[in-house]
């Protein structure tokens, strides 16, 4: 079975993230588990893949984090919202996207 | 539970314990904790769901930008050290600790000795009743033995000296290690602190009692001045000079964390409030260098041997209206000194 190259999908998994907290404010576990069911399982996000995203996002001013205690069981998380840097981010990598998926697909033999 | 936090922990065991590496563990933590209690909840075995938890964690080395540590992990994973940083173990921390403690009692005694020095004059031309030319040559011995103590005690330092001059920060396990027993001897440090402060300020009570109720002679009621000012020095120098090595050691993270949000700041242009707070703090710790160890040793025993000085040439003399003087004079003196033995 082939696998994603962790190389490739470098670039988008802030994307993902990106994608995900447009809906709404979430937490590390949640996101990857998230990403896992949105991809049928085919891709698993590593957690320092995730938290090093979480970490420069931030830096960088696209998303915010903040405390806030579960719902369900009281426990405490870090929880990360998307600020309006962070949503013009999100469609430049999706132009950037397309147009990366575009110029491959030329290159690419169908199976 | 118990593999997944030794296996983060054994990760993270020998990166330095600033502000950005322990959160970084702790968001880590709770995603592993979450996807474990998930898989459990889904009927997985113990084993499947460690094991699944500890494969799906990645590589430490994606984490390097994220803690500010590109050089730590570079160098953690190349085992070798070309840069000159240098992380301490708790091996070391123990070690500096101990000879922070060891140090500290020749120091302050060698203080406390130069104070008690005026006993011995005070003693042989009042009671002993020894010729007069025994007091100067009392007093001389007794600063002269705590002056020895003094720099003894500083030359004990030498070993570690490297701590302040090379790129050092502590260890993860260090660091729990430093807090821990900072807060073991935190308790004897106030109750030396509070007996030193207690002696000084009671000083003056034994002379009132002499003086009111015993028919002692005036002069030894100087004796238990004296006594009790060099017993609460003592304890106060020595108090403060064992704290100071805990303070030290875990100074040394702050110094991190600067560097990293520095860093951070110069990337992305933005810096928070916290990390202008953390700079702030850093830069006003930065020590005064000296242009030599001469020099620094000078500027240590400075205060002492004022103090020495004028009651020297007060007790001999015993014109304490003119002797007064030493003091504005070595004020301004420290200040030239200063100017001119710091780098």
């Amino acid at each position: 079975m082939t696998e994603i190259s962790s190389d490739v999908i470098r670039g988008y998994n802030d994307t993902m993230i990106l994608f995900l907290l447009l809906k709404e404010p979430s937490y590390g576990y949640e996101l990857s588990k998230q990403i896992k069911n949105l991809s049928d399982g085919k891709y698993i996000i590593k957690e320092t893949t995730l938290y090093s995203a979480f970490s420069r996002m931030e830096k960088n001013g696209y998303i915010e984090s903040f405390v806030s205690e579960a719902a369900d069981t009281g426990k405490k998380r870090t929880y990360y919202r998307i600020t309006e840097e962070g949503q013009r981010y999100y469609s430049e990598k999706c132009e950037e996207w397309q147009l990366t998926k575009e110029v491959v697909e030329r290159f690419v033999m169908g199976t | 539970m118990e593999a997944i936090r030794n296996y983060l922990d054994n990760m993270f065991a020998n990166l330095p314990g600033t502000e950005s590496v322990l959160r970084a563990k702790e968001e880590l933590w709770q995603m592993m904790e979450d996807k474990y209690t998930e898989l459990i909840s889904e009927g997985k075995s113990e084993n499947e769901a460690v094991g699944s938890v500890i494969s799906e964690f990645g590589n430490l080395s994606e984490l390097a930008e994220a803690l500010g540590l590109e050089e730590e992990i570079k160098e953690q994973q190349e085992e070798e050290t070309v840069h000159p940083g240098r992380i301490l173990n708790t091996e070391d921390a123990e070690g500096y600790i101990k000879m922070r403690r060891d140090q500290a009692i020749p120091f302050s005694l060698g203080i406390a000795l130069c104070i008690l020095s005026v006993i011995g004059p005070i003693l042989i031309t009042s009671v002993l009743n020894l010729p007069d030319a025994f007091a100067p040559l009392s007093m001389f011995i007794t600063v002269m033995a705590g002056v020895g103590l003094i720099i003894y005690g500083n030359h004990m330092k030498r070993k570690w000296k490297f701590i302040h001059k090379e790129n050092c920060s502590l260890s993860m396990e260090a660091t729990k290690y430093v807090t821990a027993e900072e807060d073991r001897y935190d308790g004897t440090y106030v109750a030396e602190t509070i007996i030193g402060i207690i002696c000084c300020a009671s000083a003056w009570i034994p002379a009132v009692i002499f003086d009111e109720f015993l028919s002692i002679p005036d002069e030894l009621s100087g004796v238990f001045f004296f006594l009790l000012i060099a017993i609460g020095v003592f304890l106060l120098i020595h108090s403060s000079l064992c704290k100071k090595g805990y303070k030290n050691l875990l100074k040394l993270n702050k110094k991190g964390t600067m560097k990293a949000n520095y860093k951070a700041g110069a990337e992305s242009d933005g810096e928070t409030a916290g990390d202008f707070s953390d700079k702030t703090v850093g830069e006003t710790k930065k020590e005064t260098k000296y242009i030599s160890p001469l020099a620094e040793f000078f500027m240590d025993v400075y205060w002492p041997t004022a103090i020495c000085l004028y009651l020297c040439a007060s007790f001999i003399t015993f014109r304490w209206g003119i002797t007064w003087i030493i003091w504005p004079v070595a004020g301004i003196l420290h200040g030239v000194f200063r100017k001119n033995l710091t780098e």
